[in-house]
């Protein structure tokens, strides 16, 4: 079963998919994960169908079956 | 007296043979021309080429040819339309940028969210801990709403992402942040006069 990280970016956003038992997609996803995490991004995962279910992640999961990825928020 | 004078001026001559010279002072055609127009007769000019050669050099500019005048023609016509191609690819990648981000933001609501955003264009949520409710509407700035028990406008939020996104991610940026880290968002948002 893949899992799935949506980084929210220009285009709407940018998925990446991994599979939790391939350990070289997991290493993909999880430098793509500190990457941004280092430039302020902020990571929730999300479970089931409507967002409410989840947590802040400060590390990647690879077990979250969908993690969003979004730019570091400012007051406007 | 001035045709003789003319015809000597076109020549490549260095002197006057025909018993007239003007003196430029400091051999240039401005001065000789001023020389020229005034009634001084004594003058001596040494202009090495032909003089209305020189004088057009400084003082006209050329005529555009046909063949000048298409090319330019032409690539103003290509820049216009690299431009438009431009600006209808650009508004292309912006419009499917917001289907993309409208079917993320849609994997975030409940049933009744959906319908609340696809008939108002905003929706209605609960804070974690259920004690608030929050609205928050299409927009980029100031779009989310602090709710009474009534339905009333409390208190207006300002916030958003740093980068530039579709106006769906940044709604589904404020709710998840809403939902998972309230007490950050309030630090962060700025309050708006309701």
């Amino acid at each position: 079963m893949k899992h799935e990280m949506a980084i929210l970016d220009r285009t709407g956003d940018t998925k990446l998919m991994w599979d939790k038992d391939k350990p070289d997609e997991i290493e993909v996803a999880r430098n793509t994960f500190d990457t941004l995490r280092k430039k302020g991004y902020l990571a929730y995962s999300v479970q089931g169908k409507s967002g409410e279910k989840g947590e802040v992640l400060r590390e990647f999961d690879p077990k979250a079956e969908k993690i969003i990825l979004a730019p570091a928020m400012q007051g406007g | 007296m001035a045709a003789t004078i003319w015809r000597n001026w076109l020549t490549s001559a260095s002197t006057t043979t025909y018993g007239v010279t003007i003196d430029s002072g400091t051999n240039s055609c401005m001065n000789n021309w001023v020389l020229w127009n005034s009634v001084s007769t004594s003058a001596t000019c040494t202009a090495t080429s032909h003089a209305w050669t020189v004088w057009n050099t400084a003082h006209v500019v050329a005529e555009e040819t046909r063949e000048a005048r298409e090319a330019r023609e032409a690539r103003n016509a290509q820049l216009q339309a690299e431009n438009a191609e431009r600006i209808a690819r650009e508004k292309q990648e912006r419009e499917s940028a917001a289907k993309r981000a409208l079917i993320l933001l849609m994997s975030v609501l409940n049933r009744r969210q959906q319908k609340q955003y696809q008939e108002s264009k905003a929706f209605t949520m609960l804070s974690a801990d259920r004690k608030r409710r929050y609205r928050i509407k299409h927009g980029w700035a100031g779009n989310v709403e602090l709710l009474d028990t009534r339905g009333r406008v409390k208190q207006k939020y300002c916030i958003h992402p740093r980068e530039t996104v579709p106006i769906e991610d940044n709604l589904v940026a404020q709710r998840l942040m809403l939902l998972r880290n309230e007490q950050e968002f309030l630090r962060v948002a700025n309050r708006v006069y309701a």
